[in-house]
């Protein structure tokens, strides 16, 4: 029998679920995978696929570069 | 080749109205130039997540147009905005057309397949 201590709901990639790719132009849906802090969520804590995971890292990057999402968050600045 | 581009732009949040026109038009006759220019979104002034050369705020455009991959177009508008104080930031890349996906089907017999999975993990 599995332990469950351990058992855990199966978490579904949210890009898959809509149906939709990352994009650095909608930032709103980017913020939520961005910490307090600004840093990218891992994907084992987020449930976002391989796939997804990568073309979203370079989302978040191209959206702080144009100001969209902050590199740090202020308050730590 | 022809490919599909895309180019953010931000303007000084500070600048007058007809100012930013005027560079944006510029843009636009050095885009219809190297390539065939398509349309152009208007976000608006946005205030920056962070200050840039103690900029708080930047007006947003975002042109989307075709050009030869030969060319280098990001280059040219790198080289365009070379010593432009009005424009705080620029960046140009390929435009991924977002795919439209086929409705989704849910297989029959997932439970039984996902059950014998779990098993694995007895000892």
């Amino acid at each position: 029998m599995m332990n469950k201590r351990f058992s855990r709901m199966k978490k579904v990639c949210w890009f898959d679920q809509n149906r939709t790719e990352p994009d650095y132009k909608d930032y709103k849906v980017i913020e939520r995978f961005v910490t307090e802090r600004g840093k990218i969520v891992p994907k084992r804590l987020s449930g976002v696929c391989s796939k997804h995971q990568k073309r979203l890292a370079t989302a978040i990057k191209r959206g702080r570069y144009l100001a969209l999402l902050p590199f740090v968050a202020e308050n730590i600045r | 080749m022809k490919q599909d581009y895309e180019a953010v732009v931000i303007y000084d949040g500070i600048l007058p109205d007809e100012i930013i026109q005027k560079e944006h038009a510029k843009l636009e006759d050095f885009i219809k130039l190297n390539g065939e220019y398509e349309r152009v979104d208007i976000w608006g002034k946005r205030t920056l997540a962070y200050t840039i050369n103690k900029k708080k705020s930047g007006v947003y455009y975002v042109y989307y147009f075709k050009a030869a991959s030969e060319i280098n177009i990001a280059n040219k508008i790198t080289l365009f905005f070379k010593l432009n104080d009005n424009v705080i930031r620029h960046l140009t890349v390929v435009h991924e057309i977002q795919k439209v996906y086929p409705p989704r089907v849910i297989p029959a017999t997932s439970g039984a397949l996902s059950e014998e999975g779990i098993d694995d993990y007895d000892e």
